[in-house]
């Protein structure tokens, strides 16, 4: 199975088909042209991990 | 050589345990002794004085001294045990002053050793206590050392705070509570902080958000659990909690159900960072209700919740300086057994995403180089003092 955006937002759209107060769309695919936004960084991808100093 | 000091001291107490029973088998002889002797004394006075002396002489006297033991008068022996026994008794009591004095001095000297090693556990714990000081405020110095000479060399920074966080459970909620630590900023660089804040969940909720966050973490480490019950997990988590805002009027929103909707929005994008794919997500379908759930500040606590490197950007006019269009990073540390998060910010104009991430793990590299230089340096004085 290829995980991609299309695949997980089609699958989320299903699970909530009975639920008319939600609607996952999405809105831009580009962050720095939205206005605002919040993104999670897969940490393992950017090899930046919890600095822990004692 | 305390220790040595004490075993002394013991071997002392020992001898002296061992004197005072001799003392007291002594001190029952002396009781018969007294008993017998001291009627006999009597006895024999009596007839003394009762009698004449050459009747006593001869009658009682002589009667007495035909009494031998090993052809030695036993009144002489009587005689000669007596004064032994007084000698005896003389230098006992010359003895039973020394091991009194000895008794008197062992104690004090017990007495001095617990002061001084109490003395020595004080300043030990004061020794102790300075150096964990010293350590933290030499920590402090490195690491805002290290963010200034970052900041300076790296003009697309524009600033870069510390805050540090703590979290409380109380009445089934979970309390986060926000503080500002300390900040930096570049030249010309209008920036606000967060001096305190607190963000609440209820804890049954948090848990199973991070339920989530633990199913698709599995799904992104090894790849054994199935996208599709990553997504299930998810959707059901949503669909269970979303009428919490869904049936609220939007003028009963508050910063609580911001947090709220904040943690769905954390959950999706979790969901989508598996596959690294820059996603803007809308999630419910009143924009009214979603813009206003949007106008709380709860990106931060955002990060907190999530333990994990966060981005998020806002865009904001100011009527002296005109549209500041902001990129934000955060990122966790443990520092000085603090949580702590390190948020940096750019300007999003001139940074990309991508560029954010690379100079924000660029000086989570330079603290850590930093510090593990310290303390290099500090264990080698250390072993060499």
């Amino acid at each position: 199975m290829i995980a991609n955006k299309e695949y997980i937002t089609k699958k989320l759209q299903d699970s909530f088909k009975n639920n008319s107060a939600i609607s996952i769309k999405v809105k831009s695919a580009n962050l720095k042209e939205a206005s605002n936004f919040s993104k999670v960084i897969n940490s393992n991808k950017v090899n930046l991990r919890k600095l822990i100093i004692k | 050589m305390i220790k040595n000091n004490i075993m002394l001291g013991e071997q002392k107490n020992y001898d002296i345990i061992t004197l005072v029973i001799i003392m007291k088998k002594i001190k029952n002889l002396k009781l018969i002794s007294t008993l017998v002797l001291v009627p006999a004394g009597i006895f024999i006075l009596e007839l003394w004085v009762e009698h004449d002396s050459d009747i006593f002489y001869r009658d009682f006297l002589s009667w007495i001294l035909k009494w031998h033991f090993m052809h030695v008068p036993v009144i002489y022996i009587i005689f000669f045990i007596s004064i032994m026994y007084l000698i005896i008794q003389f230098s006992l009591a010359e003895k039973k002053e020394k091991i009194s004095q000895i008794e008197n001095t062992n104690t004090e000297l017990l007495n001095k050793i617990n002061n001084l090693e109490e003395k020595q556990n004080n300043y030990a714990k004061l020794l102790w206590k300075n150096h964990k000081e010293l350590t933290g405020i030499k920590q402090d110095e490195i690491l805002a050392e290290t963010i200034h000479k970052y900041l300076v060399n790296t003009p697309k920074v524009q600033a870069v705070q510390i805050y540090k966080h703590t979290s409380q459970y109380f009445n089934n909620h979970i309390k986060t509570k926000i503080n500002y630590v300390n900040g930096f900023a570049d030249e010309n660089v209008n920036i606000n902080s967060i001096t305190q804040a607190y963000h609440k969940l209820e804890v049954i909720f948090y848990d199973e958000f991070k339920e989530c966050i633990n199913t698709i973490n599995s799904f992104g480490s090894d790849g054994n659990v199935d996208l599709d019950e990553v997504i299930n997990t998810v959707s059901k988590f949503i669909n269970t909690y979303i009428s919490k805002l869904t049936d609220k009027d939007i003028d009963d929103i508050t910063l609580d159900d911001a947090n709220t909707y904040a943690v769905f929005n954390l959950t999706l994008d979790k969901l989508y960072s598996t596959i690294d794919d820059d996603l803007n997500l809308s999630i419910l379908d009143n924009q009214e209700l979603q813009d206003k759930l949007n106008s709380y500040k709860v990106e931060l606590f955002n990060s907190i919740l999530l333990e994990d490197i966060y981005m998020f950007s806002y865009e904001k006019e100011d009527s002296s300086q005109g549209k500041h269009n902001r990129l934000y990073v955060s990122f966790p540390i443990e520092y000085s057994d603090e949580q702590q998060r390190l948020l940096l910010s750019f300007d999003s104009t001139t940074v990309s995403t991508e560029e954010a991430v690379s100079l924000t793990s660029s000086l989570h590299s330079s603290i850590e180089n930093s510090l593990v230089k310290w303390y290099n340096v500090n264990k080698i004085l250390e072993e060499g003092a």
